[in-house]
């Protein structure tokens, strides 16, 4: 069973030896970085094949390595059917803005190597079972982060940069003192299922669930901490690396996903409907904010968080069972998510090449403009894919845990897929299109790599699990 | 059998959408339509059968719940789809017939798909298959108008109004843990929140009808063609809502308010679909409110009968349709002019035509009488005519002011238009089928043919025809205007919130406090490695602290 697993990990790093021997400016980086991501992807699908999925066995792969036996350190990975269905939503993704760069991005080999090696640190952390193995991934994707950032991000402030570095340590720096904290109770590493089993004293306990929480909350764009993640996202114009940015919170919400699901001690459950609270004021705060913003991908941004937030709180206030709708949703929602980046990055593009206004930009481009208005209509939430049906299953839940917390994320939802519904009305709006200007429209290769997408989407709102017979 | 009819529309469709060049486009669309005539008689045959079918298989089976598509057959289902198929075929008949299409059989096709959408909507018996068929309607709808201008607003408020749709049937599905809609009964008596469900889901359905607050969608369809503009306002979401009406009444009216919410919104869209029909001076927009109180008329008539179809309905339905036809050719003979002044400048050169016309209104608005009369029931008389004399009374003044008040000096040598006789005789034979019942009606049924007929010639209403030149009442999108302003005072909000919380409050007080924090810890480091006296003794008075701290942490013995 477990004989391609560790394919999954180092199928990335090989990629990445490739790329350092690759040539400058050419697009030999970019077709390895494409073909571990598909070779990648087809391990996933073949995992997914292998996987019990009627009793959601949760341990189907697993592979350990001994480090330091002296020091008591075995890292230990495993791959369960949410963490490869989310990483199935990764991989795509990520194929998909890869796609997505222009013929110029493609040639730049420092990018496509720190790239491919954010996917491995993804990968990493999705299979990671063990605290030291999950610490390292943990912190180890954000050198490439910042890094790309630094080097592309178009970030007008310095400060803003180097706060949302300094952010990110100090959440590393939480997670390392919980680590550290486990390590000294433990006298080893351990397991994540096992960390609520080490006894510690009270004190010790909440410290180390609040430094916890703090790491990931830092990933998380809940207020005030959204505020470095929006401020970076409005310079990126790479859709590698704005895809990259929006994994960020993805992974502060798999570590909830990971340590909450497990048991929460009682010294920090009295802070639970704080975060609850913030959650859902900043689900309406940003959803506002989308609205009043004119960029798409300011909008996008702000749906993202929003949808990000909705998961956030399914994690902590709904039972386990719904982590299964949680993974559906995500595929989707990443898939969508990267879509929308490329086409809107690619619209601005021919804005700029042609020299014309925005408003109006998909009355050029047909083909583009169809594609664009079913991907928005996904992305709002219409039944169109599985995140319909698992959406529908998450706030019903909602609900009926409290009616008013459910309303009020309703109400975000309508905003943020009024501001998006709104965008594309703005972009298809042909009144002052000049019939003098002529646009390219994509080409026929991107629209059957996008049709795919689709057909992939649309299928699975019958099956969510098509791919995996 | 229902399913069967349906899948027979299905390959229709997929063979009626295939590209094929424009003179082979006439023969297709001939045959589409040849073989949606035998699919229909097939139908109507199957309705005779008192036996009910159901179709079934399961679509997702989640550990959650198991979804199914269901085509129930039962005499109500296909007493409900039959007026919906009868009138996507005459549309598909009548685009035969005028060449307003530049490729038919397409458009044919998008009739057929809609049609077999609100097949599934009308047979669906869980939450999802009936928000999908609901979706897939309003996407149609889409091809339907097929202008970015006229769809904008339209979808976007049937969008929203699909999402409240989503949240109420979320908040029903939370306490019901089903998705079966039979089961709703169950939420109707477990279930909190009903006020909500019930206004809630009801917006939703006052904005896929277009009425009163919500007609700003539909408004703009007076930007598209007409026949499009007719199947949108028949055969898309205002019908949709309206079986979802029939769907849901039996939750919703458990609340109190139901029925004050309803006849509210239902009186206001009569009244404002009376006053738009009266003073626009767009044709096509005279249509729609009509068309705004016809709606509201059978929302009011399905309430007092329970929200209970039956074949009343579909005639009421069909004559709504003829009606609209009869003033589509109208509207033809006046050159497709779409002011009322332009067309009133037109020189009447088709005579005998839109005489013939004008008769065969006052036979169809005898019929409408008829159905009225049959349906009335047992229930207050009064409240259902003023409905109909508010209709009749503006209809009336419009053929006044077309055909009595004329202004022909302005225009002159144009030709006849040709007469499509095929149409004629179509709309004849569905006059002579709504009249069948002629023998039975009631001498209330004549007098309101003849009181329509002399309302034609003499109309006190007809000379308000300053209205049309009044510049702010026919261009002010006053509801537009509403909608614009509720919008960008959300997006000033978000941009106040953006400004007061991220700019003010976390940039230039959080982050200036932690860099402020940050560099006077810095500064008092520095100080404390400079050789001064007070740095020195903080050092050590620290120190002392600190070993005082781990000695008490020790237990005391190190």
């Amino acid at each position: 069973m477990t004989d391609i697993f560790p394919l999954l990990l180092l199928l990335p790093l090989l990629g990445c030896l490739f790329i350092l021997f690759a040539k400058k400016n050419d697009n030999n980086s970019f077709h390895v970085v494409l073909f571990t991501l598909l070779s990648n992807l087809a391990v996933i699908v073949r995992l997914l094949t292998q996987i019990n999925r009627d009793n959601n066995d949760l341990q189907s792969f697993h592979i350990a390595y001994s480090w330091l036996e002296s020091k008591g350190i075995e890292l230990v990975m495993d791959a369960n059917l949410f963490s490869l269905l989310v990483l199935l939503g990764i991989y795509v993704a990520f194929i998909i803005a890869v796609v997505g760069l222009t013929p110029q991005q493609r040639k730049n080999k420092s990018q496509m190597l720190l790239g491919l090696y954010f996917v491995w640190n993804v990968t990493g952390l999705l299979c990671a079972n063990d605290m030291v193995s999950f610490y390292i991934f943990f912190a180890g994707m954000l050198i490439p982060l910042f890094l790309l950032i630094g080097l592309y991000g178009n970030i007008k402030k310095n400060s803003t940069l180097y706060l949302f570095f300094a952010f990110n340590y100090a959440g590393i720096l939480c997670l390392l003192t919980a680590m550290l904290f486990v390590y000294k109770y433990h006298q080893g590493n351990v397991e994540l299922q096992d960390i609520a089993l080490i006894k510690m004293p009270a004190g010790a306990a909440v410290v180390v669930w609040t430094s916890v929480c703090m790491a990931f909350i830092s990933r998380i764009p809940i207020w005030p901490f959204h505020y470095w993640i929006s401020s970076i996202n409005s310079g990126l114009r790479s859709s590698l690396v704005y895809v990259m940015t929006n994994m960020l919170p993805l992974t502060g919400l798999y570590g909830f996903l990971r340590f909450w699901q497990i048991t929460i001690p009682k010294g920090i459950l009295p802070f639970v409907p704080v975060v609850e609270i913030f959650g859902i004021m900043t689900m309406l705060f940003i959803a506002l904010i989308g609205l009043s913003h004119k960029d798409f991908l300011q909008k996008l941004f702000s749906y993202n968080t929003v949808y990000y937030l909705l998961f956030l709180l399914t994690t902590i206030m709904l039972p386990e069972a719904y982590i299964i709708n949680i993974a559906y949703s995500l595929i989707t929602f990443l898939i969508v998510n990267s879509s929308l980046t490329v086409l809107d990055l690619w619209a601005e593009n021919a804005c700029e090449e042609n020299n014309c206004d925005y408003r109006g930009i998909l009355a050029y481009m047909p083909r583009l403009a169809v594609i664009f208005a079913f991907f928005v209509l996904v992305a709002v939430g219409l039944p169109l894919s599985a995140m319909f049906w698992n959406n529908f299953v998450l706030i019903s839940a909602f609900f009926r845990t409290s009616f008013t917390q459910g309303l009020l994320m309703m109400i975000a939802i309508c905003i943020i897929s009024t501001a998006l519904l709104y965008e594309l009305f703005i972009m298809r709006d042909a009144t002052n299109k000049n019939p003098v200007i002529e646009i390219e429209d994509i080409s026929d290769t991107k629209v059957a790599f996008l049709m795919a997408v689709i057909v992939f989407l649309f299928v699975s709102f019958f099956n969510p699990l098509w791919f995996a017979f | 059998m229902i399913a069967y009819t349906t899948l027979l529309l299905f390959f229709i469709g997929i063979f009626s959408s295939i590209k094929v060049g424009v003179k082979v486009d006439k023969a297709l669309s001939f045959l589409t339509f040849a073989s949606l005539f035998l699919v229909f008689a097939g139908f109507c045959d199957a309705m005779s059968s008192p036996v009910s079918h159901t179709f079934s298989f399961v679509w997702n089976a989640n550990p959650e719940s198991t979804m199914k598509f269901d085509i129930i057959s039962n005499h109500y289902n296909y007493w409900l789809i039959f007026p919906c198929f009868i009138l996507t075929m005459l549309s598909s008949l009548n685009g035969l017939f005028f060449r307003y299409e530049e490729r038919r059989s397409a458009y044919i096709s998008v009739l057929i798909f809609n049609l077999i959408a609100l097949i599934i909507l009308i047979t669906s018996n869980n939450f999802v298959q009936l928000l999908s068929a609901l979706f897939v309607v309003d996407i149609l709808s889409v091809f339907m108008i097929k202008n970015v201008d006229a769809y904008r607003r339209y979808m976007l408020l049937n969008i929203l109004a699909d999402i409240v749709l989503f949240t109420v049937l979320a908040v029903i599905n939370c306490r019901v843990a089903s998705l079966d809609i039979r089961q709703i009964v169950l939420y109707r008596n477990i279930g909190m929140h009903q006020d909500f469900v019930a206004l809630a889901g009801l917006t939703a359905v006052f904005a896929k009808f277009g009425f009163f607050l919500f007609q700003i969608g539909v408004m703009d369809l007076k930007k598209i063609r007409f026949h499009r503009m007719m199947n949108v306002l028949f055969l898309s979401s205002p019908l949709a809502s309206m079986i979802l009406l029939l769907k849901f009444n039996a939750l919703w009216r458990t609340s109190a308010y139901f029925t004050a919410y309803l006849d509210l919104v239902c009186i206001l869209t009569l009244v404002w679909g009376f006053l738009g029909s009266i003073c626009a001076d767009n044709f096509k927009a005279k249509v729609i409110y009509w068309q705004m109180s016809f709606w509201a008329l059978f929302v009011e008539l399905l309430r007092f009968h329970g929200f209970i179809w039956f074949s009343g309905f579909t005639f009421l339905f069909l004559e709504m349709y003829v009606i609209c036809m009869w003033l589509y050719l109208l509207y033809y003979f006046g050159r497709r002019r779409v002011s009322m002044r332009q067309i009133k400048s037109m020189p009447l050169i088709n005579k005998k035509e839109i005489a013939y016309i004008l008769l065969m209104i006052i036979a169809t608005i005898a019929a409408l009488a008829n159905t009225l009369t049959i349906l009335y029931n047992n229930m207050n008389r009064y409240y259902i005519w003023t409905f109909a004399a508010l209709f009749m009374l503006s209809l009336s003044a419009v053929l006044n002011q077309l055909l009595l008040h004329r202004n022909t000096k302005i225009i002159s040598n144009v030709n006849e238009m040709p007469v499509k006789y095929p149409v004629f005789a179509e709309l004849m034979l569905l006059c002579a089928f709504l009249l069948q019942d002629w023998h039975y009606a009631e001498p209330s049924v004549w007098a309101s043919a003849v009181v329509f007929a002399l309302l034609c010639a003499f109309n006190p209403i007809a000379k308000m025809e300053f209205v049309y030149g009044i510049d702010t009442l026919q261009n002010k999108d006053i509801f537009g205007r509403i909608y614009h302003i509720l919008i960008k005072s959300l997006r000033l909000c978000g941009r106040f919130f953006w400004l007061l919380i991220d700019r003010i409050f976390v940039e230039k007080f959080v982050l200036a406090l932690l860099i402020s924090a940050i560099n006077n810890s810095l500064r008092f480091f520095r100080r404390l490695h400079k050789s001064r006296l007070g740095g020195g003794f903080v050092a050590i008075v620290s120190l002392i602290a600190l070993l005082y701290y781990s000695y008490y942490q020790a237990g005391g013995k190190q």
